[in-house]
């Protein structure tokens, strides 16, 4: 038989880290191709981040989600939620790692990104011992 | 299409019936994620449950108490392989067999 795992329990929801284990968020949907010659189906992106979330969980709440995170968007960026290619996943177990660093993905993280460069890194204390 | 989509979408038999809804997807590991199957539960929240916690996949055996109230919903469990399904879709999943055809969830893997 088949070796086969379950997306809901090994891919859904799981922590993508970049090649530096560096966290980037988390797998919040998956995308399918069906190939033309109808043969079976393959996961082609995976979906991180609130726009993605917000689609999955529905109702107000992920409307809600859904479209503030649209709004917060750099002017300029892609429309809807942040994806990659599945081809870039090195390792599932035990969280979802890249074989790219975190720079190398446009639009992924954006926030925490943001967040670093703007503030966390201005912080006293944030360098490294040795500097 | 998204996995979103497909999660809880009515799966129906070749005369339309609905057999159950869809759980979750079996795919190949790496590089490749090929779709092999679908996981087919019941309507119902003790059943999204069951799945959703790792009963149904027999993932999770503790606590019992939740193992108790989730059996029924494990047994009924079914794995129908990507050759059986006919067409896909979020308003419904159409399977080339009947219920009673396809193996139990236990057994496919």
């Amino acid at each position: 038989m088949t070796e086969h795992v379950s997306v809901r329990m090994t891919l859904l929801d799981a922590q993508i880290v970049d090649r530096d284990r560096l966290p980037i968020g988390r797998v919040d949907d998956l995308e399918l191709f069906f190939p033309p010659d109808g043969g079976p189906p393959q996961i082609a992106r995976v979906l991180t981040g609130s726009q993605a979330l917000g689609k999955r969980i529905g109702g107000v709440i992920g409307r809600w989600l859904t479209s503030m995170s649209a709004r917060l968007r750099r002017p300029g960026s892609r429309a809807g939620p942040s994806t990659f290619d599945a081809g870039l996943i090195a390792d599932t177990k035990p969280m979802v790692r890249l074989r790219v660093q975190a720079d190398e993905l446009e639009g992924i993280a954006g926030l925490e990104r943001w967040l670093a460069s703007r503030l966390v890194e201005r912080l006293p204390g944030t360098g490294h011992a040795d500097k | 299409m998204r996995i979103s989509e497909l999660l809880d979408a009515p799966v129906v038999d070749p005369a339309e019936r609905q057999i159950g809804v869809v759980r979750d997807l079996r795919v190949t590991p790496r590089p490749r994620f090929q779709v092999t199957g679908l996981t087919i539960g019941q309507p119902g929240w003790l059943d999204r449950a069951a799945h959703a916690w790792g009963f149904a996949e027999g993932r999770a055996a503790a606590p019992w108490p939740l193992r108790k109230l989730t059996q029924r919903a494990a047994r009924r469990a079914r794995f129908a392989p990507v050759a059986l399904i006919g067409s896909w879709g979020p308003e419904r999943v159409v399977v080339t067999a009947g219920f009673t055809s396809l193996q139990p969830l236990d057994e496919s893997s």
